[in-house]
This record gives structure tokens, C-alpha cells and sequence, in this order.
């Protein structure tokens, strides 16, 4: 251990520069001079204040093409300036999207999902960043200025840590709406019931063949048990082609828990995580079931 | 009946102002330089670089403080250090203009340690080759002793033994309004403001230091924003008011939630070894009690509380025989403080688990073994406590009605995988403590005819939203049949006074109702004889059964005593280990009581507080001392869909000592909650949960025989 | 830049000063105008200490900078109804919803959010829309009677 610093640094946020970009170009110039996109702020201003860093932002709020929400064909694109707030309220979305409705609605209290962006919560990276694993089972690419749109699966690197390159900037994500016969749930363990960060969590959405029972196709994905969220793909294999059974759910939820990859901190231990995992995936289904008997 | 006072009312509608609402325009800044080591040597601090940035006027260190100390028995704190003894201990204080240039200035300070070997366990304390305090060469700053009864003849009467091991977490006070001070310079005179539950007691303390500079000193207090013991003496004040002094500008410090809680204070974390005997029918008979309690790296009322935790619980009960040995040992974690509840929250935890196994090893119902052997209304007890009024059976009969009554309406069934579990837990606790100093059960009113023909009612006391504004109105109104709106009541202002012991355990109410009674019959006597405009009279009050304790603390250290059971149904998911309080029950004696919705919400809240103790709170730190989670995101204080449905019980007593019959309801509530809570998890899954918090790791662990839990 | 940004706060319009650009609306609030109703409980969006409404939403005024609200209504308690202030501070009277009193703005804010039929999905519990405000003296309980009462 080093004796470095002189002194833990004081809780302040720095005087701010602050831009208006009005158009995408612009917004780029101050990225290429060392400004940070703003949107909602809830992560960056935490940051700017406990370490001193970022102090040069450009707020997005004056760029229209940032804030579309809109669905065509079943894909919903989200920009940049959108709030959670935004996502729960809308029900159609809700409709489209429950996992990441369910995860959002998890996110910190009302107030900060009033300020939140989802943007902003796939670039803190967090590994037990709510909205992430819902969004990865609901295939999400975002698609940054230089045109080129990227899985998250491949967008995620590790914790706080994204394929965004220097001087890019994400526009907005899209992800595919639920089908018919769909049907997606996202649950989380913590120890509060609010204001709380995951210590597992699991999104899973289910395609069911016209029989309404065998399993068509699945995907499932994994939060804060790795170094960002990630998809369980075996699991989700193990239950295509059969109905859910609760030895199939069994059997899906050990290999989850086999595949995850999980620290142990002072939130909880590695093996603690584990467990969860396991026992998250058999609650998310079932209440995948019971979502599925209120389908119309 | 409502809560209406005035003070109430401002509170009510965001009226009332709290310290750092009372900052003026032009106040220079204060800010401190903390250390990111638990335990280190300052070599060097050259405070040059800070110094010469614009802004930056002045700059504090351990130097300008030599051999002023905080710190109640033991001062062994200073206002900066040389020697870090915690991560966040201070080292250097700067003054500024404004809060970037302070926040540059404290950067730019330069300062060189020399690491030394650190504790953050108390094991690890005790095995230090180095002391935290050249005047504690093994880390254990205090001791105490006590044994009461013929402990070897009691012994060989006793059938059964339940003992075990009992580790509680150091927790935050987590009161929503960070610390903060304000210093305004009046002629020759610093006036502190500072929200504080002891403003005289720091006076006192602070008055021959501020002195010592040529100076005088009030202290102001306005509204406060929680304190739950810990908002007393601390650093920030005196570098406040040294800085006021040598700039003679005012000052102001508020301090971040972060470093609130880096540098806080906590509840003491301790450990206890204990063991209860009893006969084969189930008459209690001997408890042995050894503890040891983190004091973090300054004593503060460390002392106090280790005492209190050592052996006061042993009351409620008619043990024949009680031997208990405490130790309070430096570690380099953040200094303890008095937290609601003192020691015997701690130590509650320990024995009402025991009791507990002892009812279930002597299949005996743990309510019916408790109301064998608690003590009763006349009886003296083991520790020389003279009981008066006693509620407990009252209080375990309600607990015992409602449980069984909840029972028989519970449809969620245990199942394999959640599991439903009832506990309870009984409490005894005092009223103030003589033993503690001279002025505990002391207290002083004043009445002041204002020229206007208003009546001022003063008071060294402070509101903590346990209802004393409006004790001393209804008392005045009442005494002098006065209208209510002819009262005005000031309080924690020692430029007005009287001196005010403080809110300390639980005692305020209590006291000030008597004193404010005696003020008013010398007002009247006064009345009689001399014109309005010119009575000013005070009143005192002092309870006349009280003693101050031997040197083991034996004696009766309280004019009445409280008691209390509590209890709760859980429901535990095995699978995971989360434990859910599904109803809470909370039965208090508490006297006759005054104002039933004070009481009731000071009931609720402590229990949320205690059930924040219970199952999510700890101050998480690393090997290095450094704090994981100084915030309200991580150290998880009970949230609104955290609240538990909480049903408040009050016992028919009339405390002949008290005002009108009340006793005292503040500190209490949170005392019961993690033992009644380990308990229903016991019954609900069959393992018992030794350690806090009660998480859902820890649980499932236990559950596992894991021996890492 | 010279960007003139006007605030519509309580009603009025604040010509924000560019010094407050970058600055947190909190301090602004607070230290500018005075409105120290608006508290500041963990400056990190997890208390609700320092709630205000941004065109009618609840949001952290510890999280926003003055920059970002051009154009935007703030509301703290200061500029609620009298009747809404006076009714909650007599159902917390009633109730006995607040103790120290730190966390009562808040609670003032989101019980007006909550009245003007502020929800996020239309058929959320209070339980879950208040989470965000921290009460420690944890009076939650008497609370949610004021809230009951209020709607
Ligand atoms: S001060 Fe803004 S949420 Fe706590
Ligand atoms: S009343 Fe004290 S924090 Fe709510």
C-alpha cells in the first residue's frame, strides 16, 4: 500500500462546463474535446462529484433526433434522451417489453428513473446494471454515430467498460418487441426491497410453439454474476423443444448457475451468487407461467 | 389528541430551519483533510501549495490544537491528529472563500505518513504489535468487572447451561441530516450553531478551550435533523470556531453524506460470550457474560456503553448469581458513540437469544418462561435497581395474545420452501444514570415573564421529536393556567439557558416535566409578591432515590425503569435465506403515557430502526480499513417498502416517581427488534443466527452448517 | 457561451446566472433563492431529501445542474398550493408523520406529485413510489395513514 494520495478527496461536485450541442456533429466536436455526453446525469454527476472527473459535459436535451421512441415492425428504438420514466409509463412498451419494464421499474425510485436514461445505464456497464440482461434478451443493438449498430452482447466489455470507441457516441438502442405467444420477466435478489443494487439477477423470455406449452425458443440472461451481464445461452437451449417442466426448469437453472462467473465482494460471496442465479431462473419462469395464463 | 406545538406545526409545513440552512452569505468555508490510511505517523504536512491558491485563507493543524482533547471520561480524541487512527480521522482543516477553492485547497496539501500496522478486527487489535494510543499499550482502554451473588453455590443448583457466542455489527447512525456547524462572530463572543442533543454538555467542554483564546462561546440550536446519540462534541465545531476566531468572519461547515459517514461515529460493534443456568423447572439462576467491545479509534462514550452492554440486561431477570467481565479495546475503525439503546441493545441481542434456547431446550413456552422469572414491581434487582412500576407481564401477556391470535388467522401455511417463524424478546431499561454524571437526573427549567407579558420557557434540553415542547407547554399552561399561545418555548440555547444535561438515554421528558412543574410553583409563590415583568425563576428537579453506583455498578442508578416485549412473525425463503417480517408487535411500558401519538411514532420508528439493525445494516470495510459502503445505497437503512406493519401496545402502570404516572418512551423501541427477529428466524428454520445483520448470506449459510456465516 | 437560460421556478422566472450553469439546482435553490425547504440528505440521489417537480415529475435536485432546465417548471414546497401545505402538515399531525422533520419536504413533494394523480404505470402502490425518500426516524407507518388520508 502506498501512501500516494495526502487525503481522501473531499465529496464535491467541481464547478461544471456545460455545452448545448444542438446536432450530432456538434455534440461530436466537444466528445473530441474531452466532454462527456450528458443525458439523464444520475451516473456521471455521482462520478464527477466522488472523484473530480468528468468536469467538461454536453447536454443532449437540445438534440431532437436524440429523443425518438417509437416502434416499427416490432423494433423499438430508444434514444439517447430517453428516461426510464419515459419506458414504464408508455404501455405499449410495457406490452413489448416487460423484462426491461420490470428492470427499469427497479432502477433507484421514482425520482431517479424520471432523470435515467436507458443509454445511460448501458454505458455505466455496471455488471449488476438492472436493465441490462432484460435488454439482452430482448436482442438490443445499439447503434452509435459512426453508423454501425453492435449486439450489447458485443457492446458490453467489462464492468464500467464499453466497445464504444474514443470520440463515438451512442445514439440509441433498439430491441425487438415480444410476439405472439412471447412472453419476458426479469427478477433481481437484493436485500432491500427498494434503492438497492442486484446481487443476481436473471431476464428470461420465452417463445411457446402454437400449443401454448412447448418451448420454441428462449433466451435467458444473467446480471452482477460476471464482469457484465451475459446470456446464458446453454441454459436456454436445455429448454427448446419440451414444455417446462419442473425438471427442465431444474435442469436450466443448474446450468445458469454453472455458466455464471461470479465474484465474491462485500455485497455477497461468489458461491452465494450462484445460488441465487439458481434459484432466480426457476422464480422467473414461473412467473413467465403465470404471465402467460393473462395473455389474451 | 394531536401532536400540535408550534414547533411541531413549522416542522410540519418545511418551516423550521436546521444548521445548514442558517449559513450566511458571505461565511468563509471550512472543510478537512482526512487520512486514507486506518493507522499511520504524519511525518510531514506542508500546507504551502493550499496556502497559495486564491481563495484559500487559512489553513488548521494538529499544532494549533495542541492538548485539547474531545471526549467525555477517557478524551482521547484530538481535533487533528498527528496520528491517524482511522481512515478519515482529521489531519488538517482549511478555511476558504468559496467550496471549489476549499476543495483545491485541500488538494493541494502535501502530506507524508508513515504507515503503520493496522487492527480492524478486535482480534487483530489485540494481537497489534503496535497501540493505537501511546497510553494504551495493549489495546484495551477500559475494563469493568462485576459479580453479584455467591456465583459457586448458585452454580451447583444449576441443571441446565445455554451459552453461546454473539457478534453485533457497527452500524451508522444514518440520521438524515449530515453533520453541519455554523459559527457566527458577536463581538467577543463565537456563537456555535449546531444541531446537537447535549448543547450545555459541549459547552461545558468547549467554553474553557474557546476561552483560552480570549474568547466566549453560546451554543445555538436549531432544528436537528436526527442524532440518535451521536451528534455531540466533534471536530468540526472547534475547527469552526478557531477559524471564526483567527478570521473573525463566520464559518461554516456541512458535511457530505460520504464523509458523514466515513467519519461519523457508529454503534459499537462487540462480541459477547454468555451463559445462562438454570433448574431443571426453569427458575433462572446464574448468567456469566463476557465482553469484548470495538471502541473504533477514539473513546468518546465508548466507556459508557461498554459498561451499560456488560451487565445491565441482567436485570430484568431474578438471577441469583451474575458474573460479567467487558472489555473496550482500540481498533483503527471509525470511533463509537452512543447509538439508542446504548449497550443493552447489544447485549439484548445476546441474552433474549439464550432465554429463548432455554425455553426450547426446557420445552417450556419462552412467554411463560419470562414471566417466571422477570422481576417485579417492589423487588430490588440483582444490580440494586429498585423497582417501581413494572409492566412486563402485562407486556408479555399482550405479546403472547396477539401472536396467537395472528397464528390462527395465518392461512400462508409453512412450506418447503418459506418457512414462518415467531419470536419474542422482553427489555429492561433505565431512565437517565447517575452514575453517568452529576447533572444525568438533574434537570432546570426557566420561566421568563418577556415584556411583552409572554411567558419564555427555557430549557438546556433539546427536541428530538420525542414531544418535550410539548411536555413543557402542557405542563406550564397548565400549572399557571396560562393560554398555551401565551408560552414560548426556547430550548438547547445556553446564552439563554439553563444548563440541560441532554437527550440521553431516554431521559428528557422525564425530568423536564418535574422541573418545569417545580419552576412553576416558584413562579406563583413569585407571583404573589413581585410584579410579572419581573419574575425569572428556575426549577429544578432531582430525583431523590437515586444513587450513584459503586465502582461495579451496583446501585440504583434510576428514578423508574422500563420494560418492554416485542414480537414478530417471519417468513423465511430457504432456498435463499431472506428473512421477511411479516407483523410486528411492540408492547411498552412506559408509564402512564402523556401523548399517545409521540409515543406510538417513537415505538415505529425505533423499530424500523431496529429491524435496519437486524437484517441490512453494517458498516462494510475492507482489509484496509477503507469504508465499502459510506451511503445510503449500500448501508441499507429500512426504505418506506421496507416498512413492516408495526401494532403498538401500551401497559396500564402509573410510575408513582414519574410525572403525572409516565415513564419514558424514546431509546427503548429499538432495543428487543434484533433479538425478537433472531428468535422468530429460530423457530421459523431451526438454526440460530448469532451475528448481525441477519442477511440473507448469512442465513442460508447457517442454514447450510456453513461455519463462514 | 452566451446562452441565456430562463427557470420558471414556484411561478416566477429566474434568469439563470452563468456561474449556475454548472452548478447543482440544489445549491441554486438553496443558496441563490433561498429556498430552504429543498434539503440535501446524501446529495446522491438516494434520500429524497431534496425532491423537487420538473414539469409536474418528481426528480433529485441534487442530481440535475441548473443548465439542463431551460424553458422547465420547478416546483419546490415553497410553491405549492397553501392548502396542500397546511392539509399535509395537519394529516402529519394527526398521523404523527414526521419526527426530526428532515425528510418532510420530500414527502411533501412526492404527497403532492401523488395528488395532482402522479404515478409511473397508473397502478403503482405509494409503498413502491416512495422508496426513494428515506425517512430514518422511520415514521413510514404513520405516513402512509397521511398519504391515504391525502388521496
Ligand atoms: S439529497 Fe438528493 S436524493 Fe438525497
Ligand atoms: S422525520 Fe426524521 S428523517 Fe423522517
Amino acid at each position: 500500500m502506498g501512501s500516494s494520495a495526502s487525503t481522501i478527496r473531499p465529496t464535491q461536485l467541481p464547478d461544471l462546463e456545460l455545452f448545448w450541442p444542438t446536432h450530432i456533429d456538434e455534440l461530436i466536436e466537444h466528445i473530441k474535446g474531452g466532454a462527456k455526453l450528458l443525458a439523464g446525469g444520475t451516473d456521471l454527476l455521482l462520478q464527477a462529484r466522488n472523484q473530480g472527473q468528468p468536469q467538461k459535459l454536453a447536454w443532449i436535451g437540445n438534440i431532437e433526433s436524440m429523443h425518438n421512441f417509437a416502434e416499427q415492425d416490432e423494433q423499438w428504438q430508444v434514444g439517447a434522451g430517453i428516461s426510464l420514466g419515459k419506458l414504464i409509463s408508455n404501455a405499449a412498451f410495457r406490452r413489448a417489453a416487460p423484462a426491461i419494464v420490470d428492470a427499469a421499474q427497479l432502477v433507484g425510485s421514482v425520482q431517479i428513473r424520471n432523470q435515467a436514461t436507458l443509454l445511460g445505464n448501458i454505458c455505466s456497464a455496471s455488471p449488476a446494471g438492472d436493465t441490462l440482461p432484460a435488454l439482452l434478451v430482448h436482442e438490443a443493438e445499439v447503434e452509435t454515430a459512426k453508423s454501425h449498430s453492435l449486439l450489447l452482447d458485443d457492446f458490453l466489455i467489462a464492468p464500467g467498460q464499453t466497445a464504444l470507441a474514443p470520440g463515438d457516441i451512442l445514439l440509441s438502442v433498439s430491441l425487438r418487441g415480444l410476439r405472439a405467444n412471447e412472453i419476458s420477466c426479469y427478477y433481481r435478489h437484493t436485500e432491500r426491497k427498494a434503492l438497492d443494487l442486484a446481487v443476481a439477477s436473471v431476464a428470461i423470455r420465452l417463445s411457446f410453439e402454437d400449443d401454448g406449452c412447448t418451448i420454441a425458443a428462449a433466451r435467458i440472461a444473467l446480471g452482477a454474476v460476471g464482469p457484465t451481464a451475459m446470456l446464458a445461452k446453454q441454459a436456454a437451449e436445455s429448454l427448446v423443444g419440451q414444455p417446462l417442466t419442473k425438471k427442465s426448469i431444474a435442469n436450466c437453472a443448474t446450468i445458469a448457475a454453472e455458466i455464471c462467473n461470479p465474484i465474491s465482494d462485500f455485497r455477497a460471496s461468489a458461491d452465494y451468487r450462484r445460488l441465487l442465479i439458481r434459484v432466480l431462473v426457476g422464480d422467473v419462469i414461473n412467473q413467465i407461467e403465470k404471465r402467460v395464463q393473462l395473455l389474451p | 389528541m394531536t401532536l400540535n406545538t408550534a414547533d411541531f406545526r413549522q416542522r410540519a409545513l418545511t418551516n423550521a430551519r436546521y444548521t445548514a440552512d442558517l449559513i450566511p452569505q458571505n461565511a468563509i468555508v471550512a472543510g478537512v483533510a482526512r487520512s486514507p490510511h486506518p493507522h499511520a505517523r504524519i511525518k510531514n504536512i506542508n500546507t504551502a501549495g493550499a496556502l497559495a491558491i486564491p481563495g484559500v485563507l487559512a489553513v488548521l493543524t494538529a499544532e494549533d490544537f495542541e492538548g485539547i482533547r474531545l471526549g467525555h471520561n477517557d478524551s482521547d480524541e484530538p481535533v487533528l491528529t498527528t496520528v491517524a487512527r482511522y481512515v478519515g480521522d482529521e489531519i488538517a482543516a482549511v478555511a476558504a472563500r468559496d467550496q471549489q477553492s476549499l476543495l483545491r485547497g485541500i488538494e493541494a496539501l502535501q502530506i507524508e505518513y508513515e504507515i503503520l500496522p493496522h487492527a480492524i478486527t478486535i482480534d487483530d487489535a489485540l494481537d497489534l504489535p503496535t497501540s493505537i494510543h501511546d497510553s494504551c499499550t495493549d489495546n484495551i482502554t477500559d475494563r469493568f468487572q462485576a459479580a453479584r451473588g455467591d456465583w459457586y453455590e448458585i452454580e451447583s443448583q444449576v441443571d441446565i447451561w445455554v451459552d453461546n457466542t454473539f457478534e453485533t455489527a457497527a452500524v451508522p447512525h444514518a440520521y438524515l441530516e449530515p453533520r453541519a456547524a455554523v459559527v457566527h462572530v458577536k463581538d467577543d463572543c463565537l456563537e456555535l450553531v449546531c444541531g446537537s442533543h447535549a448543547p450545555s454538555m459541549m459547552a461545558d467542554h468547549y467554553r474553557p478551550i474557546v476561552a483560552s483564546w480570549g474568547s466566549q462561546l453560546e451554543i445555538h440550536t436549531p432544528a436537528m435533523g436526527g442524532s440518535f446519540g451521536a451528534k455531540w462534541q466533534h471536530s468540526t465545531h472547534l475547527i469552526c470556531l478557531l477559524f471564526a476566531h483567527r478570521l473573525q468572519q463566520d464559518v461554516a461547515i456541512v458535511l457530505s453524506r460520504r464523509d458523514d459517514m466515513i467519519a461519523g461515529r457508529t454503534r459499537a460493534a462487540m462480541r459477547f460470550k454468555m451463559r445462562i443456568g438454570a433448574t431443571a423447572t426453569g427458575k433462572l439462576l446464574a448468567k456469566e457474560t463476557m465482553l469484548w467491545s470495538d471502541n473504533g479509534a477514539y473513546s468518546l462514550h465508548g466507556p459508557a456503553v461498554m459498561r451499560a452492554a456488560t451487565f445491565r440486561a441482567d436485570s430484568l431477570y431474578r438471577f441469583a448469581a451474575t458474573r460479567s467481565e467487558g472489555q473496550l479495546i482500540y481498533t483503527n475503525n471509525i470511533p463509537s458513540e452512543c447509538f439508542r439503546g446504548l449497550g443493552i441493545t447489544q447485549s439484548t441481542f445476546a441474552q433474549e437469544q439464550l432465554i429463548d434456547e432455554l425455553a426450547k431446550r426446557l420445552n417450556i413456552d419462552p412467554i411463560k418462561l419470562r414471566k417466571m422469572n422477570t422481576v417485579c414491581e417492589g423487588e430490588t434487582t440483582i444490580h440494586g435497581w429498585q423497582v417501581g412500576s413494572c409492566g412486563i407481564v402485562d407486556c408479555l401477556d399482550s405479546i403472547s395474545n396477539r401472536i396467537n391470535q395472528y397464528r390462527r388467522n395465518q392461512t400462508s401455511a409453512t412450506n418447503n420452501r418459506y418457512r414462518i417463524g415467531y419470536g419474542v424478546a422482553a427489555f429492561i431499561h433505565c431512565i437517565g444514570n447517575r452514575g453517568y454524571d452529576q447533572h444525568f437526573d438533574r434537570a432546570y427549567v426557566k420561566l421568563t415573564a418577556m415584556p411583552d407579558g409572554r411567558i419564555r420557557i427555557s430549557s438546556g434540553e433539546v427536541e428530538l421529536g420525542c414531544g418535550t415542547v410539548e411536555v413543557l407547554i402542557k405542563t406550564v399552561s397548565h400549572e399557571l393556567a396560562i393560554d398555551p399561545q401565551q408560552l414560548d418555548v426556547v430550548l438547547g440555547d445556553t446564552a439563554i439557558g439553563p444548563h440541560g444535561m441532554g437527550s440521553f438515554a431516554s431521559r428528557t421528558s422525564f425530568f423536564v416535566a418535574f422541573a418545569a412543574e417545580d419552576a412553576c410553583r416558584r413562579f406563583n409563590q413569585m407571583a404573589q409578591h413581585e410584579l410579572l415583568q419581573n419574575i425569572e425563576v428556575t426549577g429544578i428537579y432531582q430525583p431523590d432515590n437515586v444513587v450513584v453506583p459503586d465502582e461495579s455498578g451496583y446501585g440504583n442508578i434510576s428514578a423508574a425503569y422500563t420494560f418492554g416485549t416485542h414480537g414478530c412473525c417471519v417468513r423465511v425463503d430457504s432456498y435463499t435465506g431472506k428473512v421477511s417480517v411479516e407483523q410486528y408487535w411492540a408492547a411498552h411500558d412506559a408509564g402512564k403515557i402523556v401523548d399517545i401519538n409521540a409515543a406510538e411514532g417513537q415505538v415505529i420508528g425505533g423499530v424500523m430502526q431496529g429491524l435496519g439493525y437486524a437484517l441490512t445494516e453494517c458498516t462494510a470495510v475492507d482489509d484496509n480499513g477503507q469504508l465499502l459502503n459510506p451511503g445510503y445505497l449500500d448501508n441499507r437503512v429500512p426504505t418506506f417498502a421496507d416498512a413492516v406493519p408495526v401494532d403498538v401496545i401500551f401497559a396500564d402502570t402509573f410510575e408513582n416517581s414519574g410525572p403525572a404516572g409516565a415513564k419514558t418512551i424514546a431509546e427503548q423501541p429499538i432495543i428487543p427488534v434484533a433479538a425478537c427477529v433472531a428468535n422468530a428466524v429460530h423457530d421459523a428454520i431451526g438454526v440460530r443466527l448469532n451475528r448481525l445483520p441477519i442477511n440473507p448470506e448469512r442465513v442460508w449459510r447457517t442454514l447450510n452448517h456453513d461455519t463462514n456465516s | 457561451m452566451n446562452t441565456r437560460l430562463i427557470l420558471h421556478i414556484n411561478g416566477n422566472e429566474h434568469s439563470l446566472p452563468d456561474a449556475w450553469h454548472g452548478r447543482r439546482l440544489l445549491d441554486y435553490l438553496r443558496h441563490e433563492l433561498s429556498l430552504m425547504s429543498v434539503k440535501e440528505g446524501c446529495g446522491e440521489g438516494d434520500c429524497g431529501a431534496c425532491t423537487v417537480l420538473v414539469d409536474g415529475e418528481p426528480m433529485c435536485s441534487c442530481l440535475l445542474l441548473g443548465g439542463v432546465l431551460a424553458n422547465r417548471s420547478i416546483v419546490t414546497v415553497e410553491g405549492l398550493s397553501d392548502d396542500h401545505r397546511q392539509r399535509f402538515a395537519q394529516l402529519c399531525e394527526q398521523h404523527g408523520g414526521l419526527q426530526c422533520g428532515f425528510c418532510t419536504s420530500g414527502f411533501t413533494m412526492m404527497s403532492a406529485w401523488l395528488a395532482e394523480g402522479g404515478s409511473e404505470t397508473g397502478q403503482n402502490s405509494s409503498d413502491k413510489l416512495l422508496a426513494g425518500n428515506i425517512c430514518r426516524c422511520g415514521v413510514y407507518q404513520q405516513l402512509k395513514k397521511v398519504i391515504a388520508d391525502l388521496l
